[in-house]
């Protein structure tokens, strides 16, 4: 009996072995190539990144998400880094603009997709008329003048400034749509688009290459579109330095594209991701523990001098972030006062909030690496407007500083009073709501200081936490439950750094519907249908000369001369700043954890000797050279330009 | 004619017949029934409420990715999504309800091929995999130690088995993965520390992957395992004690049969009984359960999925996969309840 008892145990020892060797192998290879021999692991870069577990699809525009393919498989015509606007040229060689609004591209010679075949005009033309994007409402047609030759000709009512070209030719993709793949689809756009009328003369609304198309072709354009995205090609459409090799639902693996134009600079084989829930505790842990190389953004203090002491080979740079955080008043919301509903957010009212803060406090518990501002609400980050307004206007932007006495002395002035250590306004006492978006660290912790600022300056605050920015949004803009003040971004590009960036943020998309402002009707006479629906806003011109509407500069933006548009953004920034509509607690800095015993040349090897944590964040006055390099080390912002350009490479190579 | 008349009166009384005997189980299964067409209503109501706006949900998403202003992204994922966020919540509700009479679980918004069917056929064997073994496991490992604990209910065993079934209820078994994990995968990395199998395996009956597979899931087993053992132990001493106090206990003791065959034969098959039926419950349970815990181990379950469609607002998805768990949690109840009338006539009788 007791022998079978034994003898029923093996197969468990025997799969537990089978567990362990077969899970603990090792898989190093060596590589012949030069004359430094790299192990697999020295020619792999490990990242976390997060793809559609079930679905995805081999393509970028399907509405998958294809994860780190969008970073080294998919390229643009040029590629800018976020937040400095550098361009690389990477499909297209060069481009250059002519004074008759049209612009010549000119396709690399030796840039091929995955499976093998050139990159011709044929696929980049493709591209924009399957997708119609934002370009090509500036555009009026694309013209094939050889396989690696296309002229854009642009709308010469809408023509964008040299700058804004060559940027707004960044932000698309058009490596994705190979034309012999999905020649089904974008003969049926071109069909569609060419069967739709030309726009009148002079039209500045929405028309891609000039068309206006009529609803039933809007409604064939979209089933279209939705076959397109649908389609699912055998190999993953891609022209970039890195292919897709295999996949599972939770690893990718990618290898080097040995017939990519610049495969010579690239000096990894590989990349290993792995697919995050975005699940902080695993990010940290693989960052401590050494399973990944990189990873952007930062880490709550103590948690990334864990890290760093965890794992010797680990930094962390920190770069701008081009948005800055602080408070939004909601400025439709009403208070009782003397038994009458009143706004409570006043000009006295307003200003007052402007005092009674430590920025500096509120900072560090929101982000300690960031840049402290004592300026209101600008709808543009301190370095964007920095680099766009004169400097004369920009000074002119007042500052605040923590003044508790003043604070109270507006507040008195605006028929508030202080009793028993709390204030009150008409009798009531005021309680304010403080909604944030919980899922941001920055944003909780500078929650947490306001609401102890608040309360240590006599006004009750309660801190209301928005499970993300979703929810968040959908609350802070809702007309009904909508708290009194929001802490969220106060002024953000999500795109290229060009001004517009900011102001389409502040006034078309998320900061006038959190400060409620009013918007125009049907009803009002002097209303254009473009303008139905958009924010009433006028302010005060820079030079003191009037008044202006502000949807009336933001469309026309793109169009200004370097000099015009100093003066549009002045008058924007610093009329807004005289409404005090919110509080610019600091300029955000994100960051990069890189794991420099892998990668070699990283920049700022004298403050890495100091420490691994690297506090030191270059700006482009005083330091460009690193204040280009720092931001490339995010791949967020660069995508494979560090590989492309030969930046970043095994630190082995080094030796 | 006559005859006719026979065969259907006859026919009728059976009819009868297996409709009186039965009907507990037609009681239960209109019940089940109900549950599940109110469970269906409420999911779809709630879902709809969760906080959040689809379309910019997804927009910021493309943002994000590509680069690119909110307005334009805001363009795209309007041009993108299967969903019309105009549409009349109640349309929509009928529409889902006929979706859901055909057998159309739904569709992802995101991506219209990728259905609820697809999602459960890819993720849920990997849920079951790894429930259905901690749960034999546990069930296994916590009526043998509950067995114990009745049959010697003094000494130092009993002792640390109590402390350990105290100590594994008052952890929450996400607490213990994280445990595991930061302790097996990143300080010691014995285990991997996410997914199914390795990426350099190919999938297939072939040794390199089923050890791969097996490699992978060791933590997660674990994981519910331990949290999992003190349950089943406990209920097993509790019905174990009982056992111990029935006459044919004390009469083969007074055989003298062996303590041995007493425990295997007498007390633990007896005992066992009621905890069968509590094994199906449970199996629902933990797979419905499962997000949790997949989640910690990036283990891509229908779990993780579920927590993901969660995170996107894919509607559908969402709507779909909780009809399935539900479904699945009401129907493993239904077959408990029916064990439960078949072994126990009592039950059938009060009903």
């Amino acid at each position: 009996m007791k022998r079978q008892k034994n003898q029923s145990i093996l197969p468990f020892i025997a799969a537990f072995a089978t567990i362990l060797v077969t899970g603990c192998g090792s898989t190093s290879l060596a590589s012949s190539e030069g004359p430094i021999v790299l192990s697999e692991e020295e020619r792999t870069f490990n990242i976390l990144h997060n793809w559609d577990k079930v679905g995805m699809k081999n393509h970028l525009n399907a509405g998958t998400n294809v994860g780190p393919l969008a970073w080294f498989s998919v390229e643009s015509l040029i590629q800018y880094v976020r937040s400095t606007d550098e361009v690389y040229y990477i499909l297209a060689e060069s481009v250059e603009h002519h004074s008759n609004s049209t612009s010549t591209v000119t396709l690399r010679e030796d840039a091929t997709w995955h499976d093998g075949s050139d990159y011709v005009a044929d696929d980049m033309i493709a591209y924009y008329i399957v997708n119609q994007g934002q370009v090509t409402n500036y555009m009026t047609s694309l013209e094939k003048i050889d396989d690696k030759t296309v002229l854009i000709n642009w709308k010469p009512q809408m023509e964008p400034n040299e700058r804004v070209k060559t940027l707004l030719l960044a932000v698309d993709r058009a490596g994705a749509v190979q034309y012999d793949e999905f020649k089904t689809f974008v003969d049926e756009a071109n069909r569609i688009l060419t069967s739709s009328p030309q726009a009148p003369s002079g039209y500045t609304g929405w028309a891609p290459f000039g068309r206006i198309a009529s609803q039933s072709n809007i409604n064939d354009y979209m089933a279209n579109y939705t076959a397109f995205k649908n389609y699912n090609p055998d190999w993953f459409v891609g022209t970039g330095p890195f292919k897709l090799s295999r996949k599972t639902e939770t690893e990718m693996l990618l290898v080097k594209n040995e017939d990519y134009w610049a495969a010579d600079s690239i000096k990894f084989d590989f990349i290993k991701a792995t697919n995050s829930m975005n699940d902080l505790n695993q990010k940290y842990n693989m960052l401590s523990s050494g399973a990944i190389d990189y990873q952007d953004g930062l880490a709550p203090e103590a948690t990334m001098n864990q890290i760093l002491l965890n794992n010797p080979k680990m930094a962390h740079y920190k770069m701008f972030d081009p948005g800055a955080i602080g408070v939004v008043f909601n400025l439709a919301k009403k208070m009782q006062v003397n038994g009458v509903a009143q706004p409570i957010w006043t000009d006295k009212v307003r200003e007052a909030f402007q005092y009674i803060f430590d920025r500096e406090e509120v900072k560090n518990a929101g982000n300690p690496y960031a840049i402290t501002s004592w300026r209101p609400l600008m709808t543009m980050a301190p370095s964007e407007a920095q680099k766009y307004m004169s400097p004369d206007k920009y000074a002119e932007i007042e500052t605040f500083t923590h003044d508790e006495q003043t604070a109270a002395n507006l507040l008195v002035e605006a028929g508030w009073n202080k009793a028993d250590g709390w204030w009150y306004n008409g009798g009531t006492k005021v309680k304010l709501n403080i909604h944030y978006d919980g899922s941001h660290p920055g944003m909780s912790g500078a929650a947490v200081a306001v609401q102890a600022a608040l309360t240590s300056f006599g006004i009750e605050a309660i801190l209301k936490k928005g499970a993300d920015f979703n929810s968040w949004f959908g609350t802070a803009s809702s007309d009904a439950w909508a708290h009194e003040l929001s802490i969220c971004w106060t002024d953000l590009n999500m795109s290229f750094s060009f001004p517009t960036g900011s102001f389409i943020y502040a006034y078309k998309d998320i900061t006038a519907k959190v400060l409620h402002l009013p918007r125009f009707t049907e009803d009002d006479p002097s209303t254009t249908v473009i303008e139905t629906n958009g924010f009433d806003l006028t302010l005060d011109k820079a030079d003191g000369s009037g008044t202006f509407r502000v949807i009336d500069v933001l469309d026309g933006m793109y169009y200004l001369n370097d000099d015009d548009l100093t003066e549009v953004v002045n008058d924007l920034v610093l009329g807004v700043s005289k409404k005090n509509y919110g509080i610019q607690f600091y300029q955000n800095v994100t960051g990069s954890f890189i794991n420099i015993g892998k990668l070699g040349g990283v920049p700022l090897q004298d403050y890495l000797e100091t420490s691994r944590n690297v506090t030191y964040v270059p700006n482009f006055e005083d330091d460009p050279d690193n204040f280009y390099a720092v931001a490339r080390l995010n791949f967020h912002f660069a995508y494979a330009v560090p590989f492309i350009s030969g930046d970043l490479y095994p630190a082995r190579l080094d030796d | 004619m006559k005859k006719i008349g026979k065969v259907f009166t006859r026919f009728w009384a059976i009819l009868r017949e297996i409709g009186y005997r039965y009907r507990y189980m037609w009681q239960r299964l209109g019940l089940a029934l109900v549950t599940l067409f109110f469970t269906t209503i409420i999911s779809f109501f709630l879902v709809r409420n969760i906080p959040g706006d689809v379309i910019l949900s997804y927009a910021q998403e493309l943002a994000i990715q590509r680069g690119i202003t909110i307005e334009e992204a805001m363009r795209l994922a309007v041009q993108i999504l299967n969903y019309d966020p105009e549409a009349n919540i109640f349309v929509q509700f009928f529409e889902y309800l006929g979706g859901l009479l055909r057998g159309n679980l739904g569709s992802s918004m995101y991506v219209l091929d990728v259905t609820v069917v697809r999602v459960i056929r890819q993720t849920l064997p990997w849920t079951l995999f790894v429930a259905s073994i901690a749960l034999i496991l546990s069930f296994l490992i916590g009526t043998w130690l509950g067995t114990r604990l009745a049959w010697r209910r003094k000494g130092a065993e009993e002792i640390a088995v109590s402390s350990y079934i105290v100590v594994s209820n008052s952890i929450p078994d996400y607490l213990f993965g994280l445990l595991l994990l930061y302790v097996f995968a990143y300080t010691y990395p014995i285990f991997p520390t996410n997914g199914n199998y390795d990426i350099m395996t190919d999938p297939g009956i072939n040794l390199p992957f089923i050890g791969s597979v097996l490699y992978h899931a060791a933590l997660p087993i674990l994981a519910l395992v331990f949290t999992q053992v003190g349950n089943w132990a406990l209920m097993m001493k509790g019905s174990a004690v009982g056992v111990l106090g029935e006459d044919y206990i004390n009469a083969a003791k007074a055989r003298g049969i062996p303590d041995r065959i007493i425990v295997k034969k007498y007390l633990k098959k007896n005992a066992m009984l009621p905890l069968i039926t509590s094994l199906a419950i449970s199996f629902a349970y933990l797979f419905g359960g499962s997000t949790l815990m997949e989640t910690i181990f990036n283990y891509p379950g229908i779990g993780q999925q579920f927590a993901s469609y969660i995170g996107r607002l894919d509607y559908p998805m969402i709507q779909g996969i909780l009809f399935f768990i539900s479904s699945v949690v009401i129907f493993v109840n239904l077959i408990a309840d029916s064990i439960y009338s078949l072994v126990d006539p009592r039950v059938r009788r009060d009903a």
